[in-house]
């Protein structure tokens, strides 16, 4: 992903990093940029206005590689950091936290759910953020107290249970390849 | 394996949940008790969660020859990992189990490795954490272990469970499943003697018209999981709803309830609806729980002595009996799964307060016993 957004300095490269957000996302980008339509027509008109496009390729290009970090789960990112020499302890301590993250969200879902029965108007956010506080502070502690009772240790032995897919090979080495493409054409 | 002497266990915020607890634990033990007795806190100090992770002041003399792997009361909070594959294999590789452990156990209990921990229901969450205590764990204790489950994926882990472990201490509010074990009784943080009496239950509810109508109601989240649901409440009637674990009670509940939009089909509810899901949290947004219930289903549910806490600072069966409580506001009660975390005389009180107030209700359980007094039974 890194590699992927340092290429994006070249607006011509652009669009193969679009292609390549899409076609590894398994049509996952494509459908976060339908959703975005509206953001990227206003974006469209500004860069019209500015006198030139190329901002706009740019802006979609930026987008996808954001859609795909943001469809990746935690373990693909802990395993991922595993394999370029991250220490297991800092991969799996990210990967709960973003575990935490993702429960976060799952709260947020059900409290609106709930909320859209049961009240209506602003104060239906003002209560949102007050229960949501709430239950990420209670969440935190069972997270915590569920490691503790688990007798979890991060210096313990953890292996790596998960071995890169060629798919995950082939992404590295286009990304390697984009980047390297876009050093060239500086 | 477990001695206490003399036990007396008070949180940080002042409440006692243990008086002068003697006990010795050397064969499968079954812990009774109503809401609020003091299982959760026994089955922590036997954990070592108490004193050393909640603080609190701790008397007495405990001894414990071996620490328990603890299956927490809800299973959501236990969950560690994303997906059940590495709740499941990084677990094993800590205790020094390898993946052919994790396959064994996972084709014993049915459970899909690859699935995501949100996709599941609560029943699979919770046989997923009883998975990993059954991975190496000979030593296990339970806290409400088969609350969310159906009897007979219960019973076929219970027997897992004896085959597998040493030991295993169970606290449940489900009698039916404490044959062959020891039996400790505890009353208001005192071990004590057992004395529960099946209050009579008034079978029929009054009818009226029509409260709830669902029609050919279809809806799925990655595939199908309900086709062409149709049955009818009538006002008063008390409906439960009852199928094997991950079958769709809980998402026919939020569909009644407005929460999930059906692919097709048509629900007609006649009256305001109250919910309360398996996260009782998800409904207390007050900040006492007079403000959230008034004091009349304060009188009702019981809860007077809770009136000027914070719902969130509640143990789950306490904030879970303030949700069910504020659901009854509604005409249409849904409740998921309401027994669970509550004591065995609950179910009875909750089908008397049903019939009372004249609500029609409609329960999501796993709980057989309740059936016997509801008026329509709906089998997913």
């Amino acid at each position: 992903m890194f590699l992927l957004c340092s290429s994006l300095h070249r607006f011509e490269i652009s669009p193969i990093v679009t292609a390549m957000a899409v076609l590894f996302s398994r049509g996952k980008v494509l459908i976060g940029l339908i959703y975005s339509t509206p953001l990227i027509a206003l974006f469209l008109i500004w860069s019209i206005l500015l006198g030139g496009v190329e901002r706009i390729i740019t802006f979609i290009a930026l987008m996808s590689v954001g859609f795909l970090i943001l469809g990746l789960k935690p373990e693909e990112v802990a395993y991922a950091l595993m394999f370029f020499r991250i220490p297991p302890k800092i991969a799996y301590a990210i990967c709960i936290s973003m575990r935490f993250l993702r429960i976060a969200f799952e709260d947020l879902r059900n409290l609106l759910g709930i909320l859209s029965i049961e009240c209506r108007g602003f104060r239906r956010y003002s209560m949102l953020l007050k229960a949501l506080t709430s239950i990420s502070i209670l969440r935190s502690f069972s997270i915590a107290e569920s490691l503790y009772s688990r007798n979890f240790d991060l210096n313990k032995r953890i292996v790596l249970v998960r071995k890169p897919k060629i798919i995950d090979f082939l992404l590295l080495a286009s990304s390697i390849f984009v980047f390297v493409l876009s050093l060239l054409l500086l | 394996m477990i001695y206490l002497k003399d036990v007396s266990y008070t949180y940080p915020n002042g409440v006692r949940a243990l008086r002068d607890v003697s006990l010795k634990v050397e064969e499968n033990t079954f812990i009774g008790g109503l809401t609020g007795s003091g299982k959760s806190t026994l089955l922590r100090v036997f954990n070592g969660l108490i004193p050393n992770f909640y603080g609190g002041k701790l008397d007495g003399t405990v001894r414990i020859y071996q620490r328990p792997y603890l299956v927490f009361q809800n299973a959501d909070e236990q969950i560690i990992f994303n997906t059940v594959f590495d709740e499941l294999a990084i677990h094993a590789y800590q205790i020094g189990k390898d993946l052919r452990d994790v396959r064994r156990i996972a084709d014993r209990l049915g459970i899909e490795l690859n699935k995501e921990v949100q996709k599941l229901s609560d029943g699979e969450k919770r046989i997923l954490t009883i998975a990993c205590a059954l991975l190496g764990s000979n030593f296990v204790a339970l806290d409400e272990p088969f609350a969310n489950l159906h009897p007979s994926i219960a019973r076929e882990i219970l027997k897992l469970l004896i085959k597998n472990a040493e030991l295993v201490i169970i606290s449940e509010h489900r009698f039916e499943f404490c044959r062959d074990f020891d039996f400790i009784w505890l009353e208001d943080g005192r071990i004590s003697s057992f004395n529960i009496t099946e209050p009579k239950v008034k079978v029929r509810g009054s009818c009226g018209g029509t409260a709830l109508r669902v029609e050919d109601l279809c809806f799925g989240y990655d595939s199908p999981l309900l086709k062409d649901v149709t049955f009818e409440v009538n006002r008063g009637e008390v409906c439960a709803v009852v199928g094997r674990n991950g079958c769709g009670k809980t998402t026919l509940l939020k569909l009644i309830a407005g929460i999930l939009k059906p692919w097709s089909g048509n629900v007609d509810v006649r009256g305001r609806i109250g919910i309360c899901l398996s996260t009782p949290n998800y409904h207390l947004f007050a900040d006492s729980v007079f403000e959230e219930v008034g004091i009349d289903m304060m009188k009702l549910f019981e809860l007077e002595r809770f009136a000027n806490r914070n719902p969130h600072s509640l143990s789950f069966g306490q904030a879970k009996r303030v949700a069910i409580a504020k659901a009854f506001k509604g005409e249409v009660v849904l409740l998921d799964e309401p027994t669970a975390g509550q004591d065995y005389t609950f179910k009875f009180k909750l089908i008397e307060i049903a019939r009372r107030l004249g609500k029609t209700v409609l329960i999501a359980t796993h709980d057989y016993k309740i059936l016997e007094w509801c008026d329509v039974v709906v089998e997913l």
